[in-house]
C-alpha cells in the first residue's frame, strides 16, 4: 500500500526530528485510522465469505447505508482483481451511482481479508456519456451519424449472428438538395434534411437504427426483418413521404431514392459492406428515376 | 440443479455482453444443469433491496447450499469456477 508506506516514512522521519526516538505503534494506528477515515474513496475489507468486516465513512456515504447496517453483512466476494471494474452502487431510496472498484488481498495474521476500493465516478461517466452522444449523433437531424450507424450496426450483426436472423439496410437519399439549396437557400435544404430525418422516423420502428450518414444520405438498419420485407419497408417508406407531400403550402416536393441490401447471417459480412452494397442498389434507382421534384 | 440469479442495471451493450460470457461460462461448466434468472434492478427494485444486494453486477448462486454471492467481473471463468465451489463464500 502505496500511502501506508509514505505515512510510516513521514511518521519516522516526523518522530526522530521532533523527538528522536522512535514512533510508537499505537502512533502509527492512530495515523493509519485518520487516512482511511479521511480517504475521499470508499474502502470495504471483507472476509473470504464475503461478509463486511470493516468500512470506512466514504463508503457509508456511497451505499447511503450506515456502518451499523453493513458491517457483518454480505456484500459479496469482490472479484476484480488487478482490474479496475465499474460498480452500480445501490442506494435505498436515492438514485444509485457508479463506482470504480478495485481490490487487494489483505493477509492479516492468520486469514486473508479482501480491500475493495470504490471511487465515485458517476459524473465522470456521465460526462463520457455525454461526449459518446455527441461524438454518434448528427447534429442538425439528431439521428446517429455515420460513425454511431458503424457502432450500432456492427453490434446488430454479431447478435444477427447469434440468433441467426436475417435484416434488411435500406440506404436513401434526398433528391435534389443541391437544388433546393441553391433555388430556396440553405437554410430550407436543412428544413428538407430535417423532415426526411422525420419521414424516416415516422415510418421505421424505434428499434432499427435510423442515421444520417452523409450531406443527403440516410440509412436505415431494419432489424429483424425477413428476406421478403425489403420491397415492403421501401414502399413504406414511399408512402410516407407522399403523405408529407400532400400537406398543403408547400413549395416543393420531397423526392428519396432508396436502395436495399439483405443481410444474410449464412453469408456474413460487414456493415461497411452492406452501406456499399445498398448505396450502390440506391444509385441504380437514381439513375433509373432522374425525376425533378422541383416545383415552385 | 444450479441455481443462478444475476443482478444488473439496464440492459445496455456492456451488460448484454457480461450476459452472454457469464451463460457460456455455465452452460460450459454446468451443461443443463442450471438455471440463470436474470434480475433488472430497474424494473425489480424491491427484490434488490430485499435480498441485500448493494451493487450490480452481482451473481448469487442460491442452490447447492452453502449460498455464494459474488461482485464484479466474470470473465476469468477460472477464478470464477473456483469461487463457486470454494466453501468459504456466502
Amino acid at each position: 500500500m502505496e500511502e501506508a508506506k509514505q505515512a510510516e516514512f513521514w511518521l519516522n522521519e516526523r518522530s526522530t526530528m521532533d523527538h528522536g526516538e522512535k514512533p510508537r505503534v499505537q502512533d502509527h494506528e492512530e495515523f493509519f485510522r485518520l487516512i482511511v477515515e479521511h480517504s475521499a474513496d470508499a474502502i470495504i475489507v471483507v472476509d473470504r465469505g464475503g461478509l463486511v468486516r470493516f468500512l470506512n465513512p466514504a463508503a457509508e456515504q456511497l451505499f447511503g447505508r450506515p456502518a451499523g447496517q453493513m458491517v457483518g453483512k454480505s456484500f459479496g466476494f469482490p472479484m476484480a482483481f488487478g482490474i479496475p471494474l465499474e460498480l452500480n452502487i445501490l442506494r435505498p431510496g436515492q438514485e444509485s451511482r457508479v463506482a470504480e472498484m478495485r481490490v487487494a488481498e489483505i493477509a492479516q495474521l492468520n486469514e486473508t481479508l479482501y480491500m475493495a476500493n470504490l471511487r465515485d465516478i458517476t459524473e465522470l461517466v456521465r460526462l463520457r456519456e455525454e461526449l459518446r452522444t455527441m461524438a454518434l449523433l448528427d447534429d442538425l437531424t439528431g439521428l446517429n451519424n455515420r460513425r454511431g450507424f458503424s457502432t450500432l450496426g456492427q453490434q446488430q450483426v454479431k447478435l444477427a449472428d447469434r440468433a441467426q436472423r436475417g435484416m434488411f439496410l435500406l440506404f436513401s437519399d434526398l433528391d435534389n438538395l443541391k437544388l433546393i439549396n441553391d433555388t430556396f437557400g440553405h437554410h430550407e435544404g436543412d428544413q428538407a434534411l430535417i423532415e426526411t430525418a422525420d419521414i424516416h422516423r415516422e415510418t421505421f420502428r424505434q428499434s432499427d437504427i435510423i442515421a444520417r450518414v452523409g450531406g443527403d444520405e440516410f440509412a436505415v438498419l431494419a432489424i429483424e426483418s425477413h428476406k421478403g420485407s425489403g420491397e415492403i419497408l421501401a414502399a413504406r417508406l414511399q408512402e410516407r413521404l407522399r403523405t408529407h407531400n400532400a400537406q398543403r403550402n408547400r413549395r416543393y416536393k420531397l423526392s428519396i431514392s432508396v436502395g436495399l441490401d439483405y443481410y444474410d447471417p449464412t453469408c456474413p459480412r460487414s456493415i461497411d459492406e452492406l452501406l456499399d452494397r445498398a448505396d450502390r442498389s440506391m444509385y441504380e434507382q437514381k439513375q433509373k428515376k432522374r425525376n425533378t421534384t422541383i416545383t415552385d | 440443479m444450479y441455481t443462478f440469479l444475476l443482478y444488473i442495471t439496464g440492459r445496455r451493450q456492456k451488460t448484454l455482453d457480461l450476459i452472454e460470457t457469464l451463460k457460456g461460462f455455465l452452460t460450459e461448466r454446468f451443461k443443463d444443469q442450471y438455471s440463470l434468472e436474470i434480475v433488472d434492478v430497474l424494473e425489480d427494485p424491491r427484490r434488490a433491496e430485499e435480498d441485500m444486494i448493494l451493487a450490480t453486477p452481482t451473481l448469487v448462486k442460491s442452490a447447492p447450499p452453502p449460498i455464494r454471492k459474488i461482485i464484479g467481473d466474470f470473465r476469468n471463468s477460472q477464478d470464477l469456477f473456483a469461487l463457486l465451489n470454494s466453501r468459504d463464500h456466502a
